[in-house]
């Protein structure tokens, strides 16, 4: 699709006119931005806290500042090439796996003609809906060594002993990603298929016409058209690549410590360390750290794909 | 003459005493100036006359957040109040879980929260972001806190301060606890033919203190008898703090091995101590007396053998914990203790009630702190609710429920009197001895004291550190705890992980704050 | 035709996909609905099983009639998510659009604006204190409704990006021909056009509210009539698991279970906090129907 390009130069009437046009959108975009101001921007110049030895005294601003004290402990200890592999590599796997899956729900979802899909689509939605520590409870219920499902009917079936599923830490980045896609697919396919509703049915038609046949409808015509929406939305995930699904990570296992090398990620470290210290300024460094890391991230993933394909960038 | 003048006086001293409820008291060396009360009189006069009555409010955590009847027990609180010192009482409960961030973002915001609690909170973090008052600037609790001051002997206030302030006034509790008990229903002994009845010392003992033997012999023998049962369990995050005499000072990376004696700080994790206990537990789970789930058990121990799921658990002990665990279990239990009675040095810091250092008026938040240290009615008000509403009268000195009411659906059964100021001159529940209080002031003051009491570490410095060998413990402590690992192989790999993570810098630190307080303190 | 066998083949195949998808999806919260039905003291004993060995409703009765008001609740939780996606939907809709327009001076800034927000953000401690002190909402409705949820970076992207690819310039010029005002062109062309996007993102914004327990949990100590019923549910779940997991600093933990609500309990109250959206959801789904391209303009 055609951008238009507007010259540098413009006669002192066309200014006028794209003024007048103007307004109305400016109108248009205020509540967001006053919103944004509010919510996003009022309270950003509290991120020095990270920055400062905290006395409630002096507040936020008049406190003295602490140079970069409180950010040693995210980067002093052995573990923290540990917790800062985990969560990079958990967030690269369920961006390949959410996506993958997603795409293909959504394509599925949009050619099925049976009434029945409608059924499927409000099922796999509603994992979403659930908090976190009922999520584990349900995983415990499976996982259990005693009273699982898995351990006495599945297991038992197959002549396998039990396994004690929270101590053995190989099983656990399978679990994880999988307990993390049943819980994302039916949210995160929404997106794409309200892309694909919006692609004109034309295409289609017009290439059944030629012959195609459906796995060649989907790979030139459904695909390509989603590739912006994906692009976007990886994009938006890479600048989250330092966070970490707390509940994922921490309810889930049960905070079981055998498993602490595969699902301790930046989050939980945090937390485990300031649950006793109660340590606000020492809180906000790690949120300032994971924002920065994703900030560069994206930022030059943008430019990447800005020289790739210019249509997908973010901005 | 002189005779007869100094003998006037000191009658006329003595009737002040008593009419504005002083008595001559022993207290510690920083709070010499005994007041005489007067001043603290003048205050409340003034803001009877003024009718102009401050509200302070009042911040706690309770396990269901908000109660119910929250907000009549604060205005049945203020009647009293606002008669006898001329303030207004807001009670804040707030949920358990929430509670430590709730308040950060309150203090941190200039919110007005006038006294609270500091459990869960940490004492140490709060005194290093300047979130409390220190009580003795202007002799602010000389003056108006001298209710307070009698409550409590030297040991209790003093193991209260910070590097020598003091920044918190503790709660009347159990402040001592029992090493290991183990709680056994009275139906499994039965079922099992063990006599516990001959192994009190005393008839009116509660306990019967007995050996590791015997223990496993009886554990030994519930597995037998009913192996669908879990045979024992044990909470796994208060192990080390109820089953080891070591104190702990802050946390369990540097400790004291022989508190009662020495101030050297070892390193728990390479003590014949942590082994003995983590090698036992090992057996234990060899034996199949553990369960294979223990780790990542959802449901507490009282709840367990309520479902009839569990035969036997550990608990702490003190005066009154067989009623109160027969209570929680739905059913009567004999309480066995392995080790000692002992008084750790962190007891007094665990939840003071401080004065926030915002605080608009810091003389009337002193002086209805000191009426709920002096004050049975307002007392028994905020631990147990209103009579004729949540409790009434049994006849025989105690309480119980109201008519239609119980813990689930009363509008105020808050659970948490531990929490409150002075739950030992409110009224007794029904089931607890009517002397239990007594008795428990004698249990803490006969307890085998750490030396290191009143000893605080400041380990803001090291935060690192801590925050490395904390992500480290929690990651072995259940599965050495709780006999999943050998410790053979589990300790040492411990070890080494915390030595990795700056445990000797840490230990180092701990003997040095340790040794400069002993100095300061006079204390061998 | 080969084309009709490829197509059944196609539609075998997705329904064979998408049951299996269905039976994982449905199966945990099959378990969740029978554990809700099922004694407590049992389910502490044998743990959850889809075979209950012993039924009981106490847990639906405790919620419907215990103090907490479950019901109430709801009627929160209801309106919350009413109001809160009405206005954000609007503010996010009229952001995405004007973001659209390739002709906007200062487009790509404002642009940026919006995405900064994604990476960076004040934290916990300055937001609350901004709310709490300058804006003075807490223990108000408002605290539920504005903070973080009403609009964010990321639908306002989504929405600008399918006004770009998604309503054709052709369209909105015929309409400027006609004489049309931004305003008119907005609403007669593009809206109409966006419906996907609009119920797409409505979800989106619908479900946050109806999911979040955290603005409750900072901004609500002392209106308790103001719980949402994931706030609800979420407070005693975490009161529990507290008190599971710090009885080393309290003594006497277990005594706080006596006025906590049991394990089945804790299952129905799950149940409850999913019911609305999965009787609410069918019907926006029907909003999930092509647009129609209008007549008059085409390839």
């Amino acid at each position: 699709m055609a951008k238009a390009h507007y010259k540098k130069k413009m006669s002192p009437a066309q200014r006028k006119s794209l003024m007048k046009r103007s307004i109305p959108i400016y109108i248009m975009a205020l509540p967001g931005l006053i919103y944004l101001f509010i919510n996003n921007y009022m309270p950003m110049p509290g991120i020095v806290l990270a920055f400062k030895n905290y006395k409630a005294k002096d507040g936020i601003y008049g406190s003295k500042w602490a140079g970069f004290k409180n950010f040693r402990y995210l980067f002093s200890t052995q573990d923290a090439f540990v917790i800062t592999r985990n969560t990079i590599c958990y967030n690269l796997v369920f961006i390949v796996v959410n996506t993958f899956f997603a795409v293909m729900v959504a394509i599925i979802l949009s050619e099925l003609v049976a009434k029945i899909k409608k059924f499927y689509q409000s099922v796999i939605l509603l994992p979403y809906l659930l908090s976190a520590v009922i999520i584990s409870y349900l995983v415990f219920a499976f996982l259990s060594a005693e009273n699982g499902f898995v351990n006495n009917t599945i297991l038992k079936a197959f002549g396998v002993n039990p396994i004690s599923w929270y101590q053995e830490k190989k099983y656990w980045p399978f679990i994880l990603v999988f307990v993390n896609l049943w819980k994302g697919i039916g949210y995160n396919c929404i997106i794409y298929l309200s892309t694909i509703i919006g692609i004109d049915r034309g295409y289609y038609e017009a290439a059944s016409i030629d012959g195609a046949t459906k796995w060649q409808q989907i790979s030139k015509i459904t695909l390509p058209l989603l590739r912006p929406t994906i692009i976007m939305l990886t994009l938006m995930a890479v600048g989250r690549i330092f966070y970490s699904d707390f509940g994922l990570f921490y309810q889930v296992p049960q905070n079981s410590g055998a498993l602490f090398p595969v699902t301790n990620t930046i989050d939980t470290y945090v937390y485990r360390g300031l649950l006793e210290l109660g340590d606000i300024t020492m809180s906000a460094a790690a949120g300032v750290y994971q924002s920065l890391v994703g900030f560069v991230l994206v930022l030059v993933a943008n430019l990447t794909v800005r020289k790739l394909d210019p249509d997908s960038a973010l901005f | 003459m002189r005779k007869k003048i100094l003998s006037l006086l000191l009658i006329a001293a003595l009737s002040l005493g008593m009419t504005t409820g002083l008595t001559i008291s022993a207290s510690a060396d920083q709070l010499e100036k005994a007041d005489d009360g007067t001043a603290a009189q003048e205050a409340a006069q003034e803001r009877i006359e003024s009718g102009d009555y401050p509200t302070i409010v009042m911040a706690f955590m309770t396990w269901a957040g908000k109660l119910v009847g929250t907000d009549r027990i604060s205005e049945k609180i203020s009647e009293i109040t606002r008669e006898k010192i001329g303030v207004n009482v807001e009670l804040m409960p707030m949920d358990s879980a929430s509670y430590a961030q709730n308040m950060n973002l309150i203090l941190a915001s200039g919110e007005q929260v006038d006294l609270f609690n500091v459990v869960t909170l940490g004492m140490m973090a709060c005194v290093n972001k300047g979130y409390l008052l220190d009580l003795e600037e202007d002799d602010l609790l000389a003056t108006y806190g001298q209710g307070i001051i009698d409550a409590f002997n030297t040991v209790e206030l003093g193991g209260c301060r910070v590097a020598g302030t003091l920044y918190g006034i503790p709660v009347k509790k159990d402040d001592a606890a029992g090493r290991f008990g183990m709680s056994i229903p009275v139906e499994y002994l039965d079922a099992i033919g063990f006599d516990y009845a001959s192994m009190y010392a005393n008839e009116e003992d509660e306990i019967i203190y007995t050996d590791f033997e015997t223990i496993e012999d009886i554990l030994g023998r519930l597995h037998e008898q009913y192996p669908d049962k879990t045979t024992f369990y044990m909470d796994p995050t208060s192990i080390i703090g109820q089953c080891l005499l070591i104190d702990s000072p802050n946390d369990n990376f540097g400790v004291l091995l022989d508190p009662a004696n020495s101030l050297v700080i070892e390193d728990l994790f390479s003590s014949d101590l942590y082994m003995d206990l983590c090698s036992r537990m090992y057996r234990w789970n060899q034996n199949g007396w553990i369960s294979p789930d223990a780790i990542t058990e959802t449901n507490a121990t009282t709840t367990q053998v309520k479902a009839g799921s569990l035969c036997a658990y550990k608990t702490a002990t003190k005066p009154g914990i067989r009623q109160q665990e027969s209570n929680l279990c739905g059913k009567p239990v004999v309480i066995f203790q392995l080790g000692e009675d002992f008084k750790a040095s962190n007891t007094y810091l665990n939840m003071p009630w401080a004065i926030n250092q915002n605080c608009e008026d810091p003389v009337a938040a002193m002086q209805l702190l000191n009426l709920f240290y002096t004050d049975p009615d307002i007392s028994t008000l905020i631990c147990w609710g209103e009579e004729g509403k949540e409790w009434k009268e049994t006849g025989d000195g105690h309480i119980t429920f109201m008519d239609g009411v119980d813990a689930q659906n009363s509008e105020y059964y808050n659970n948490v009197n531990w929490q409150m100021p002075n739950q030992f001159i409110a009224r007794i529940w029904e089931g607890d001895s009517l002397d239990l209080w007594e008795r428990m002031q004698a249990y803490n003051d006969n307890a085998v004291t750490s030396k290191a009491m009143g000893f605080t570490f400041d380990n803001s410095d090291l935060a690192a550190e801590y925050t490395a060998m904390t992500n480290v413990y929690s990651e072995y402590s259940h599965q050495l705890e709780l006999g999943f690992l050998d410790p053979e192989v589990g300790i040492p790999e411990l070890v080494d992980r915390l030595k990795a993570a700056g445990l000797e810098d840490y230990m180092a630190e701990k003997q040095a704050q340790l040794d400069a307080w002993a100095e300061a303190n006079g204390v061998e | 035709m080969h084309n009709i066998g490829q197509e059944k083949r196609f539609q075998i195949f997705g329904h064979i996909v998408m049951v299996i998808i269905t039976l994982c999806a449905i199966l945990p919260l099959l378990l969740l609905l029978i554990s809700s039905i099922t004694d407590n003291d049992v389910l502490i004993r044998n743990g959850y099983s889809f075979i209950p060995e012993k039924i009981s409703f106490y847990a639906y009765e405790y919620i419907f009639t215990s103090g907490n008001s479950v019901v109430h609740a709801y009627m929160i939780s209801i309106m919350l998510t009413i109001i809160g996606t009405l206005l954000g939907l609007t503010i996010t809709t009229l952001m995405g659009y004007a973001l659209s327009k390739p002709f906007l001076p200062g487009r790509n800034v404002l642009t940026f604006i919006v995405f900064f927000t994604m990476l960076f953000n004040g934290g916990l401690v300055p937001t609350y204190i901004n709310y709490s002190n300058v804006f003075n909402i807490k223990n108000t409705f408002f605290a539920l409704l504005v903070p973080s949820l009403m609009m964010n970076a990321f639908n306002v992207l989504m929405m600008k990006s399918y006004f770009v690819t998604g309503v054709p310039d052709a369209l909105l010029e015929a309409a400027y021909i006609d004489g049309a005002t931004e305003f008119r062109a907005f609403f007669s062309v593009a809206l109409p056009l966006a419906k996907p996007i609009v119920a797409t993102i409505g979800l989106f914004i619908g479900i946050g509210y109806w999911n979040d327990w955290m603005n409750g949990y900072i901004y609500l100590t002392k209106r308790t009539d103001l719980y949402s019923i994931q706030n609800l549910l979420n407070r005693m779940i975490q009161n529990i698991q507290f008190l599971m997991q710090n009885s080393s600093t309290i003594s006497n933990a277990n005594q706080g279970l006596a006025s906590i609500p049991s394990v089945s309990v804790r299952m129905a109250m799950a149940v409850v906090g999913v019911l609305p959206i999965i009787i609410v959801y069918p019907f926006i789904q029907n909003n999930f129907v092509k647009g129609i391209t209008l007549g008059g303009v085409k390839g």
